[in-house]
């Protein structure tokens, strides 16, 4: 109902009218509404004929949009405007709380409060206990119109200690949009560059629009300037962050060469033409190799979506893209430029793709003929220093499944494509030996056919469910085999065991006929501890065809390796194991291991990933691990780790202590990196985050 | 034993056709697309609701700070609601796909590119698979 | 003759009337009417408690009135379920679905206790505490005096009002 502004509405506890005293006195919980403006007050003295109002006992005053207004006894006229508080806290916007003893609020419209503090943690209404900081000044004045508040010899005190202490600050108000000043700076001690303070100041240049500047200084380098300027378009929006020094090169012996003018930039952008089509970029530039690392810089950022992202590989993207999606297509085109930061590699030797495009889209079918989907892939590769290489690809994929009586799934499908090919060989000085053109066509068909039962019991579920494919597919001649690219390596698992065509890319055909064969069991049970557990076996059998496969893929034996699932999930803990194992040893060539743990304070993730196939190079055995436990409330550990088992090393490690409360975000991180590139050694370091809210601070999580 | 097929049953046969709402990058795409294949066309009074998140772990880190392989890892959590908006089913679900890490950029790209392919494939069937439990469960229930 | 609201003897009218006199009680019923000064209260029942004066004649002590409760000033009209009316001590309390009428200003609650000498009149939730009470007042001049201004119509009192004092036939 529309509160008209002239009623006033009333309710409390108690009502008391004084005829001779011409007063109206509401007394327990009272709350008088009147227009938009609501008071809260133990008591209140409300009289008519004097029109105005006295709440008194925690009063609080909410006018419209304007911030809250705490006060112990606040005399308004009864339109709820003027009048002198006492104990007057204003609850600013996104709770910066400002408690006086006495405020003023001038016509203006500003508030001064004397012996004012300002704080954004929970006021303790009893008054006891210390918020986490506060700013307490002798008089604060907050200035709504150019939204900022003046404090005259002011403390900041942390637990109710003061620690700083100025003649004149000021901040920003908080209900204010983004204003300039002063971000909480960053203490870093480091085994590479000693002891750094960078100091981040925010400069608000519009409202969608802002650049940080934070010089960094450091213990055993020269100074650092790093900038962050982003900015947001009405269609998107665009970051770039960039750093530059004057400085030699160094490593872990010390500093060598001449000083010269060293920095880095990224940038990525991401723009939206309308609801189905975007585009963006991704620039990685830098003046070394072994700049980022050194002054700490992450060498794979992460990046806004759309963008090809590849993290440790110590190497740079540039990019440009174009996305298109819609309910039945969808499409890219990439342009990538790759710069590897391993001195030992020629970037020339590296491909410019110029472009990739994929795309693919569901053809309109009547509804009995099944699924038709349409697929267009190409890539082209050019090299400075190498070959050059072209692939356009053309597919058609059908599917038409139906479910027989006795629910048998027959799943009848097939896959045309065209391949057209140029490619040319290039000596190491550069110039061309051979170059060859090629088309193809190609063709798979096959049955899909899985006849899954279900038991719904009273407390355990079961379900059955094998599975088995036939699948055929041509043969492509001799002298139309392109040379193999994409797919030089391939890993035998569950995610490919059924797919008509299962080389990791275009350069590679298996042609002949094939079956696969997979049965999954799973139960699923209720009553005191409930879960799920699924367990998976397939295999593979070539019927006729060629040996394609390498032999650590677990495909090169016609009778290929057994592949195996196990999944656990009892809610707070769940366990996944994947597994490949050899058809004649018997031995487990592959092991994924993922567990997870979330219960009381703990939560835990951890992965052991092991490759001992005999045919493959890659031996591996790691264990990657992250633990976080919640302490209190506030405080909270978190640690990760890497540990290469197979050369026993650990080679990144984490440890933190985090204290976050509503106001603060406190965080101590120590970080140990045991990746030894270019002699540059193992880096430890030991990092300080503040960030107080509303008044800001720089942390790059 | 008391054995029934998964497949077919007056809930599941309403499948086909399912309307799915999902993001626009390219693994909600496949994974759409997947289930269309995977289930055919038809009219559905089903609502799928996708939200599909992929990251790619880095496996066998080596001295040198280099991965030597790659676990793509789509994880999806998934809410069906019939045609009065009642939740008949939701969960969590999680699928991975390896693809090693060659030194060619460009096959490291079409290797990422084709695992998120066959991951979106797999959790596409593990969808059909979930929801047509969810289903025959309901109908045990319903009955009983 | 205007007499202060609490004193002056109390006129009491009513369709039917029983005398106990043993107990010094007299009950009335059917639309009963007490006008004492400038105050009336209506009630469906009314018992009207009294003592003897040693000097002849009765002087009314205490009423307890039940059904549709009107207790009437000309600044306000209040109306309860149940009333008391001490007359000693002038002091009228309402209890049962309370509402206070000034003018326009409407005040709803569970109790109403009037000291009519003072002028002091407390409205609230009664014993069971998390009724509240709950007001609309009115903040331009008018509304709030006596006058009611034609859109606030003050609240109708059942019966027909005190009737004038017929002296007793014979």
């Amino acid at each position: 109902q529309t509160v008209s502004s002239d009623r006033v509405y009333l309710d409390a506890d108690e009502l008391i009218q004084d005829q001779q005293q011409g007063l109206y006195i509401a007394r327990g919980d009272v709350r008088l509404q009147s227009g938009d403006r609501v008071l809260f007050a133990q008591e209140l003295i409300y009289n008519p004929a004097l029109n105005r109002v006295v709440a008194s006992g925690g009063v609080q005053i909410f006018d419209g949009s304007e911030p809250a207004q705490f006060a112990e006894e606040v005399e308004l006229s009864d339109d709820l405007r003027e009048g002198v508080a006492r104990g007057f806290a204003t609850l600013l916007e996104n709770n910066g709380r400002a408690a006086a003893g006495a405020a003023l609020r001038r016509p203006d419209g500003s508030v001064e409060l004397s012996n004012a503090y300002y704080t954004a943690c929970e006021l303790c209404e009893t008054g006891e206990g210390e918020p986490t900081w506060r700013l307490r000044a002798s008089r604060v004045v907050r200035d709504t119109q150019n939204k900022v508040i003046y404090y005259r010899n002011v403390r900041l005190e942390i637990l109710g200690r003061p620690i700083l202490y100025s003649p004149v600050f000021a901040h920003a108000d908080p209900s204010a949009a983004r204003q300039s000043g002063f971000l909480f700076p960053v203490l870093n001690s480091s085994s590479r560059l000693g002891f750094t303070y960078q100091q981040p100041y925010l400069w608000a240049i519009g409202p969608s629009q802002e650049l940080i500047v934070s010089p960094r200084y450091m213990g055993k380098v020269n100074p650092l300037l790093q900038l962050d300027w982003s900015r947001r378009f009405y269609s998107g929006e665009m970051n770039v962050q960039t750093s530059f020094t004057y400085e030699q090169e160094f490593d872990q012996d010390g500093k060598f060469g001449d000083e010269e003018l060293r920095g880095h930039v990224f940038a990525d952008g991401l723009f939206r033409f309308n609801q189905n089509f975007r585009w963006g970029f991704g620039v990685e530039a830098v003046s070394g190799d072994l700049y980022l690392r050194r002054y700490g810089f992450e060498e794979s950022p992460d990046r806004a979506d759309g963008l090809f992202e590849i993290r440790d590989q110590r190497m740079l993207l540039n990019q440009v893209f174009f996305i298109g999606d819609g309910e039945h297509f969808h499409g890219d085109a990439t342009v990538i430029h790759f710069n590897k930061l391993q001195e030992n590699v020629d970037d020339d030797t590296l491909p410019l793709i110029s472009p990739l495009i994929r795309f693919g889209a569901e053809l309109p079918m009547p509804r009995w003929a099944g699924d038709l989907d349409f697929s267009f892939n190409t890539a082209n590769l050019q090299r400075n220093a190498g070959d050059d290489y072209t692939r356009a690809s053309l597919a058609l994929d059908w599917t038409r499944p139906t479910v027989l009586p006795g629910g048998l799934r027959a799943e009848a499908f097939a896959l045309a494509r065209a391949d057209a090919y140029a490619f040319n060989e290039t000596d190491a000085s550069g110039n061309e030996i051979d170059s060859t053109n090629l088309t193809r066509s190609l063709g798979a068909a096959g049955l899909d056919l899985s006849l899954p039962f279900v038991r719904p019991g009273e407390s355990v579920n079961w379900l059955i469910a094998p599975r088995m494919a036939a699948i055929i597919a041509s043969s492509d001649n001799a002298d139309s085999t392109p040379v193999n690219v994409d797919s030089a390596s391939i890993e035998f698992q569950q995610s490919q065991l059924f797919d008509a065509a299962r080389a990791n890319g275009y350069d590679l055909w298996e042609d002949g006929a094939r079956l696969d064969v997979g049965l999954t069991v799973a139960a699923d049970w209720r009553g005191a501890l409930p879960g799920e557990l699924e367990v998976f076996a397939g295999r593979s059998f070539r019927l006729d065809g060629d040996q394609r496969f390498p032999a650590s893929s677990g495909l090169a034996d016609d009778d290929s390796d057994w592949i195996g699932q196990i999944e656990l999930d009892l809610g707070q803990f769940d366990l996944d194991a994947r597994a490949r194992i050899d058809s004649e040893s018997q031995e487990i060539n592959r092991l994924d291991l993922t567990a997870g743990f979330d219960a009381w304070r703990v939560s835990m993730n951890t992965r052991y990933t092991r490759r001992t196939d005999a045919a493959s190079t890659r031996q591996l055995e790691e264990v990657t691990a992250s633990a976080g436990f919640a302490i209190t409330e506030e405080w909270s550990v978190v640690y990760d780790g890497v540990i290469d088992l197979e050369e026993n090393e650990i080679r990144r490690q984490r440890a933190g202590l985090q204290y976050r409360d509503e106001c603060t975000n406190l965080r101590i991180l120590w970080e140990r990196d045991n990746i030894d590139v270019a002699n540059l050694g193992p880096s430890d370091s030991v990092k300080l985050e503040i960030v107080l809210f509303t008044l800001g601070g720089l942390s790059d999580d | 034993c008391g054995f029934k097929p998964l497949y077919g049953g007056a809930g599941f046969n309403q499948l086909p056709g399912l309307q799915v709402s999902r993001g626009q990058e390219r693994v909600d795409y496949l994974i759409d697309d997947a289930l269309r294949d995977f289930l055919g066309d038809g009219r559905s009074p089903y609502h799928l609701t996708l939200d599909n998140e992929t990251t790619q772990s880095s496996l066998g880190l080596s001295a040198t700070g280099i991965a030597r392989q790659y676990a793509l890892v789509i994880t999806t959590d998934y809410t069906l609601t019939d045609a009065s908006g009642a939740v008949i089913a939701e969960g969590r679900l999680r699928e991975e796909s390896l693809f090693d890490a060659s030194s060619d950029p460009y096959s490291l790209v079409s290797g990422a590119s084709n695992a998120e392919e066959q991951a979106s494939e797999a959790m596409a069937e593990r969808l059909v698979q979930e929801i047509a439990v969810a289903l025959r469960q309901r109908e045990a229930i319903e009955r009983r | 003759q205007s007499t202060g609201p609490g004193e002056g003897p109390a006129d009491i009218s009513a369709d039917r009337s029983e005398l106990f006199d043993a107990q010094g009680l007299v009950v009335y019923s059917g639309d009963v009417n007490v006008v004492r000064g400038g105050v009336r209260l209506r009630a469906d029942r009314l018992e009207a408690y009294y003592v003897r004066r040693d000097t002849g004649g009765r002087e009314l002590r205490r009423i307890v009135a039940e059904g549709e409760v009107f207790y009437v000033t000309e600044a306000e009209i209040a109306r309860g379920d149940r009333g008391t009316y001490d007359l000693v001590n002038d002091v009228i309390e309402l209890t049962g679905s309370v509402v206070l009428t000034q003018g326009c200003n409407v005040s709803t609650g569970e109790h109403l206790y009037a000291e009519l000498a003072t002028g002091v009149a407390r409205l609230d939730g009664g014993e069971n505490s998390n009724d509240r009470v709950r007001s609309v007042f009115f903040t331009d001049d008018d509304a709030a005096t006596a006058q009611t201004p034609q859109d606030c119509p003050a609240p109708v009192i059942p019966g027909d009002g005190p009737r004038p004092y017929e002296a007793p036939e014979g």
